[in-house]
């Protein structure tokens, strides 16, 4: 028995690898880059995927029960 | 793709490497959370007096006047060496009984960089500030108080929790393809409200948390990594030194200083040992330096400057294993990037505290606490995602 299609691996990492690469553009970018509009682009990068997180956080626990949250 | 077995085997992976962890791991967030703070809480709660405030063109006394500074507050001690504050004009000078004692016996100075004031005491501490709750909390989280033994279990952890993490990449791809990215299903029971939770925030903050996991790693390595340099590398730099009588300095500080700036340009000097047989060669200086940038700036180089003609004898650079471990500290410590990385920071460790406690309640429902009613109904969605 398989658990997943070719089709159905790329579009469930879609969202995670665009989110991971914020992550990382962002933690290296302020890493590399030892300037003012280095670290700006990396708080917005990094706010990206926070933004995400809180946001999916906040709507799951929202106390209506009576059906499925969509996703994003 | 994963067959029903492969999938089984990486559940109980994920399952029971994260319940080995996670103690661990409540504890290394809970603690991170203030040490990510640490220079803003001893600014906003300072131990003693402070540095004076002086206006921006005041030069700064010399390593060589805080030297007699320092010798002339304990004139029966030696003076072992001199750290520079990174972050306040202040040095700290390192004392003890003799210059070659052990390195209990020693005791330090806080004093002004420009005024020359002895701000702080080690042999007499002054009550209130932060810098007690700082050392404890620090401690605990860099080697749970078990110095090597700590740092050990503490790589054992991440390690663990490196499984951990990779599993729980793995398993996201059947969970979640039923639905589109950020779904957290309600028409179950809360367990599998939370069971979306903890697969959404997982994979959300997946990357920050491998690189923080991987740096963490890399961290509790390097107190060995460091002792396996000073048997192997430093060993052989000193040899032949070692036998012999420490000298007494003629060349000052500052021209050992001076010298190892023009030798390894563009650095900023850290800390000047004397000449001494405990961690440091009886014939030198040791001038450790490190990079001026994000990258560079746990990037230590060591430096032996003959104290007899303040010339540099030798630039030893840190092997490629601990240049690894000492690139990997700011990734760990999010202190490069401003007040605002170390808040996002911060917002990431939550996340990652929810994500924690979310798995646990994953578990202990449904060990513990599950009616059959919830059993029936979880099963079918999660049979449904199989």
């Amino acid at each position: 028995m398989t658990m997943s299609s070719k089709a159905d691996a790329t579009s469930v990492w879609r969202m995670p690898l665009v989110l991971a690469a914020l992550i990382l553009l962002g933690l290296f970018d302020a890493l590399l880059i030892d300037n003012a509009i280095a670290r700006l682009i990396a708080w917005v990068l990094l706010i990206v995927p926070l933004g995400v997180g809180f946001y999916c956080f906040v709507r799951g626990l929202r106390p209506s029960l009576d059906r499925t949250r969509p996703g994003l | 793709m994963f067959s029903t077995r492969a999938l089984g085997v990486w559940r109980f992976v994920h399952t029971w490497t994260s319940l080995l962890c996670t103690a661990f791991l409540f504890i290394l967030c809970m603690t991170g959370l203030p040490l990510i703070f640490q220079d803003e809480l001893q600014a906003a709660f300072p131990n003693g007096p402070q540095p004076a405030a002086v206006s921006a063109d005041m030069p700064e006394l010399g390593l060589d006047r805080i030297a007699g500074i320092a010798r002339a507050a304990y004139p029966r001690d030696a003076l072992r060496s001199l750290f520079l504050d990174d972050d306040a004009p202040q040095i700290f000078a390192i004392l003890a009984p003799t210059i070659d004692a052990s390195n209990d016996a020693n005791h330090f100075l806080t004093i002004d960089a420009h005024t020359g004031a002895v701000l702080k005491d080690s042999l007499h501490p002054q009550p209130g500030g932060i810098d007690g709750f700082l050392t404890f909390v620090r401690t605990l989280h860099a080697e749970l108080f078990l110095a090597l033994p700590g740092d050990l279990a503490l790589a054992v952890v991440a390690l663990v929790f490196l499984a951990a993490l990779v599993s729980g990449l793995v398993l996201y791809a059947p969970f979640a393809r039923r639905a589109s990215f950020g779904t957290v299903r309600n028409e179950g029971s809360n367990r599998l409200r939370w069971l979306d939770l903890h697969n959404v925030l997982g994979i959300v903050i997946g990357a920050w948390l491998l690189v923080v996991g991987f740096t963490g790693l890399m961290n509790t390595l390097s107190t060995p990594l460091f002792g396996l340099w000073e048997i192997t590398d430093v060993a052989q730099l000193l040899a032949g030194y070692d036998k012999l009588p420490v000298v007494k300095p003629q060349a000052s500080i500052q021209i050992a200083v001076d010298a190892t700036l023009r030798a390894v340009p563009g650095s900023v000097i850290l800390s000047v040992t004397m000449p001494t047989h405990v961690d440091g060669s009886p014939l030198h200086y040791v001038v450790w330096t490190k990079g001026a940038s994000p990258l560079t700036s746990r990037l230590m180089t060591p430096v032996l400057v003959d104290a007899r003609t303040g010339n540099v004898a030798r630039v030893a650079p840190l092997p490629s294993y601990l240049r690894a471990v000492e690139i990997s500290r700011p990734l760990h410590f999010g202190d490069y990037g401003g007040l605002p990385l170390e808040i996002l920071w911060a917002l990431f460790d939550v996340l990652a505290l929810t994500v924690l406690a979310s798995g646990l309640y994953l578990w202990t429902a449904k060990r513990f606490s599950r009616s059959k009613a919830d059993l029936v109904a979880d099963e079918a969605v999660l049979v449904s995602a199989e």
